[in-house]
């Protein structure tokens, strides 16, 4: 039952992106409405999230100009987390230097609560390549993990190891950061 | 109550620990909320269209007339697909090293030294002239898709075919012809420029384009997104300012100044169409600085705003750009000889 629902799934998808290559604004927004979370998350563990929503737009303007590139509409998942990563290796590589000020700044300006979302956010960001994108996913975006795997291409089991791990790492590190702040104060 | 955990880490069910359920409350403040902006225009998609219906009439107005006046053009565009021909311009251009050879096939090289030159002949689609000390590679051709690689060197190119069939690529971007002619330079490395004499040209490396219009430049560095390109008019300054902004180390003092510089020197109305390009890569900030400047050397139209525009809004800085009246694509139709 659950493998019919996938194929279907699969198949509509493959229909939407045949329709939105074709011009089709309503199928592409269909899609735009299925992947938003997937490019939002990939952007968002690897730049800072002030810019992560024009830079999602951005993705999807390009996808939108691009699909008459794309050869097999079944790829389409994939072909999307590529342009989204694409982008943000270019953001990060070009901004680092004056986004990390900003960051700080913000941490330190916003509320107790949002001081920690960002602190927590920052050390996810901080995890290696493996693990952040994962958690980011399965955190901010609240894919599960099976989504996680159709959109990064990764086996379940990939993902669910990295979930494990990353979310261990991730613990000890904001431990080692409230600590750090505890001392400070 | 470790494998309850994990259920819930993996697919949502059982019940999270609290700390899971923690961070998970404290990090939705990040999710995506912003609905999809309404879609720009697709360039491409009206090229193709406009191809679609043009040339099937072009091409039986051309093959009249060339039946009539050019029979023996007729004879070689007829002529069976397959390898490209090259022609010395002077010297001994070479074909995998062999100075005798007159055919460039898939995956064989062509150079030139210091003192030889060669015209390849693109079938029925346009030439491409090599200049001294190149060094150009065939490498791939069928329906559709025509690729050379400039591993070195210099090329003019004439194109007269359907956008993006023909394809130059570079170490450092690929360049895509929408019916055009220009110049291109590179090094080993793929450090170059590419200076167009008509029509546009699309230059991209990964996701990052650049569309170049006639009469500017765009220059190229490994790694680096094609520079925004800039009219061959501008001021000495604003060139200089934008390798700083767009090759320079990018620390933010340097980075600050640099854009400074570029604001002191954009001068020209034109030079409008490069600091509306040069938005969709700095930070809203900078934005906001480049749009004070661009505005006072090309008023926004009606129905372009000033937040539309602070926003990357992609259709309200075409329809911006679209003032300078740089035009569509070249009506290559027109230029059917440029087969021959």
């Amino acid at each position: 039952m659950e493998a019919t629902e996938t194929k279907a799934g699969a198949e509509r998808e493959v229909l939407l992106v045949k329709e939105a290559r074709g011009g089709n604004r309503s199928a592409f927004s269909e899609l735009y409405a299925q992947y938003a979370r997937m490019v939002h998350g990939i952007l968002l563990a690897r730049v800072p999230h002030t810019e992560v929503e024009d830079l999602v737009q951005e993705v999807f303007f390009r996808a939108w100009q691009q699909l008459g590139k794309l050869r097999d509409p079944a790829t389409f998942c994939a072909w999307l987390a590529a342009i989204a990563r694409n982008r943000a290796n270019d953001y990060y590589r070009r901004r680092r230097d004056t986004e990390e000020i900003s960051e700080t700044m913000a941490i330190a300006n916003g509320t107790a609560s949002a001081a920690e979302a960002r602190a927590a956010l920052a050390a996810i960001q901080a995890l290696p390549d493996t693990y952040r994108e994962t958690l980011t996913l399965r955190l901010v975006e609240g894919l599960t993990g099976p989504e996680i795997a159709a959109a990064t291409g990764l086996t379940h089991e990939s993902v669910r190891v990295n979930l494990h791990r990353g979310m261990k790492l991730l613990r000890e590190r904001l431990s080692g950061s409230a600590n750090v702040v505890k001392e400070g104060t | 109550m470790e494998e309850q955990r994990q259920d819930y880490l993996w697919d949502g069910t059982g019940e999270p620990d609290p700390e899971t359920a923690r961070l998970e409350q404290a990090l939705s403040q990040f999710r995506s909320k912003r609905p999809l902006r309404p879609l720009p225009e697709r360039k491409r998609a009206g090229w193709r269209l406009t191809i679609a219906v043009l040339a099937p009439v072009a091409a039986v107005a051309a093959m009249l007339l060339m039946v009539i006046y050019q029979p023996d053009a007729v004879r070689r565009l007829l002529q069976p697909r397959g390898d490209w021909q090259v022609v010395a311009i002077a010297g001994s251009p070479r074909v995998e090293g062999a100075a005798e050879s007159r055919a460039l096939g898939p995956g064989q090289v062509l150079t030139t030294d210091g003192s030889s030159q060669a015209e390849i002949r693109v079938g029925r689609m346009g030439r491409v002239q090599v200049m001294p000390n190149s060094r150009v590679r065939l490498t791939e051709t069928r329906d559709g898709r025509h690729r050379i690689s400039l591993e070195q060197g210099g090329i003019t190119v004439r194109m007269w075919a359907p956008p993006f069939d023909f394809v130059v690529d570079t170490a450092s971007a690929s360049a895509y012809d929408i019916g055009c002619a220009y110049t291109m330079h590179v090094d080993k490395r793929g450090a170059g420029s590419l200076s167009v004499t008509s029509g546009w040209v699309e230059v991209e490396l990964d996701y990052a384009q650049v569309m170049v219009p006639a009469g500017a430049t765009t220059e190229l560095l490994p790694s680096y997104a094609p520079m925004t390109p800039y009219f061959d008019d501008a001021e000495p300054a604003l060139k200089d300012a934008l390798r700083r902004l767009e090759f320079g180390a990018g620390d933010p003092v340097s980075r600050a100044a640099a854009l400074q510089d570029l604001l002191v020197a954009a001068r020209h109305r034109h030079d409008a169409y490069t600091l509306i390009l040069l938005m969709r890569k700095l930070d809203r900030q900078e934005r906001a600085l480049v749009l004070d400047r661009a505005a006072e050397l090309l008023p926004l139209p009606p129905g372009v705003t000033r937040q539309g525009i602070l926003d990357n809004d992609q259709l309200m800085s075409s329809l911006w750009a679209q003032r300078l009246g740089l035009g569509e694509a070249k009506r290559w139709w027109v230029n059917w000889r440029d087969m021959f």
